[in-house]
């Protein structure tokens, strides 16, 4: 495959639509679901995801092809996201905080488990959620993460545990353990 | 298995993407543990929601959007309002404290050390004045301290350091030869109220004075480096 990219590459800068279309076509559910988990929000997802995409497209002569084409992309996309992030916290907050909500018990039949792992996502700090996500839902090893992120693999492993730690205690907190499958 | 090591062995499972029933020493851990059952319990609820949690299906006019925009010859990849810079307020409040500090100590230093537009400091083309030019510096130079000191009227100090008489405005514009830097400044509004500050400030701006002189000899540039 990653020949396969490479040459995908090179018929793209050579100005072969085709080439980037399918570019496009196999790392857009990647991309795309990386902006959605980061950004939590839909449309801003597939705004980041174009972006992302025109600047790798237009930049694609930088990539160096050593390098893997996907951590890459991703890194170009959570740099978007980081952006999109940082000019949404400079935008006046809603006066009804996500933390004003009762507690899950309450009505645990109309949350899912997988709304309260999305929500739990969207407290952790950037770092930990963008290490985890990569690991858990993009399936890139420990050392692609490195290489999207620029630090060394113990920082992300680091950062994928106290992820996986602040996501469990989130869910204890909210009285939803109780209600999932027996573990182990 | 202790309780201290369950979390990391916990973790190491998942690194290896293996599931946690796998992990056999677990199992047997959190039998007998219940804080560590919550926890193994916590964890595969994380996975289990990490599945469910909404993933809503990648539009399929991302590709086609994004080729025609590659393609297209000399359009911009913002997509969205061009960016608005934020100065922090800090960033302000530090800028002009600068320009204050700049205007308040930096330019009457600056001018009264005999810089700036000092006749001495111009090139000359004239060898006679070149020759004569330490004679004029010494003469030009602001009498010591303890001459300043000793006068005792404070209005009258600053004619004492700048004896000189000073040339109009008018005859400084039409022969600019015969300008010098103090009558320009002189002539200049606002000018009493900058030396009342160079004055209020020289607590401090003598010994700056002093070290920043001390490195210009240092350094050679300064004006016993250029006497030397």
């Amino acid at each position: 495959m990653p020949d396969d990219v490479s040459e995908l590459v090179r018929r793209s800068l050579s100005g072969e639509e085709s080439a980037t279309t399918e570019l496009v076509d196999r790392f857009r559910g990647h991309v795309f679901g990386l902006c959605y988990r980061m950004l939590g929000h839909r449309q801003d997802a597939e705004d980041v995801a174009q972006e992302s995409f025109v600047r790798a497209m237009r930049s694609l002569a930088n990539w160096d092809s050593q390098r893997g084409f996907l951590p890459w992309l991703l890194a170009i996309a959570g740099n978007r996201c980081r952006t999109v992030l940082a000019a949404r916290r400079r935008l006046p907050k809603p006066s009804c905080e996500v933390e004003a909500l009762p507690d899950a018990r309450s009505f645990r039949r109309e949350r899912h488990l997988g709304e309260e792992v999305a929500l739990a996502l969207g407290r952790l700090r950037y770092e930990y959620r963008q290490a985890f996500v990569l690991f858990h839902e993009q399936e890139l090893t420990y050392a692609e993460i490195a290489d999207v992120l620029g630090c060394p693999v113990g920082t992300v492993k680091t950062w994928v545990h106290r992820a996986r730690r602040e996501l469990a205690d989130h869910l204890r907190r909210r009285g939803v353990v109780e209600e999932s499958s027996d573990a182990v | 298995m202790q309780c201290e090591r369950f979390e990391s062995r916990l973790n190491e499972v998942l690194d290896a993407r293996q599931p946690l029933s796998s992990a056999g020493d677990l199992g047997e851990h959190i039998r007998t543990c219940a804080p560590c059952r919550e926890l193994a319990r916590a964890y595969e609820a994380m996975l289990v929601g990490l599945q469910q949690a909404e993933m809503p299906p990648e539009p399929a006019w991302l590709t086609p959007r994004v080729v025609s925009q590659v393609r297209r010859p000399g359009s911009s990849t913002t997509l969205h309002q061009p960016r608005v810079l934020y100065f922090p307020r800090w960033a302000t409040v530090a800028v002009a404290a600068a320009a204050v500090l700049v205007a308040g100590i930096g330019l009457p230093w600056f001018f009264n050390r005999g810089g700036g537009l000092a006749d001495n400091d111009r090139p000359t083309a004239d060898p006679a004045r070149r020759q004569r030019a330490p004679e004029i510096a010494e003469a030009r130079r602001p009498p010591r301290n303890t001459e300043v000191r000793s006068i005792a009227r404070p209005d009258k100090r600053r004619d004492a350091v700048r004896p000189a008489a000073r040339t109009p405005l008018a005859t400084a514009f039409l022969d600019p030869t015969q300008l010098k830097a103090d009558d320009l400044i002189g002539s200049l509004p606002g000018t009493e109220w900058a030396h009342d500050v160079a004055d209020g400030l020289q607590p401090v701006t003598k010994p700056t004075v002093g070290v920043i002189n001390g490195f210009l000899q240092l350094w050679g540039i300064g004006e016993e480096g250029r006497r030397s």
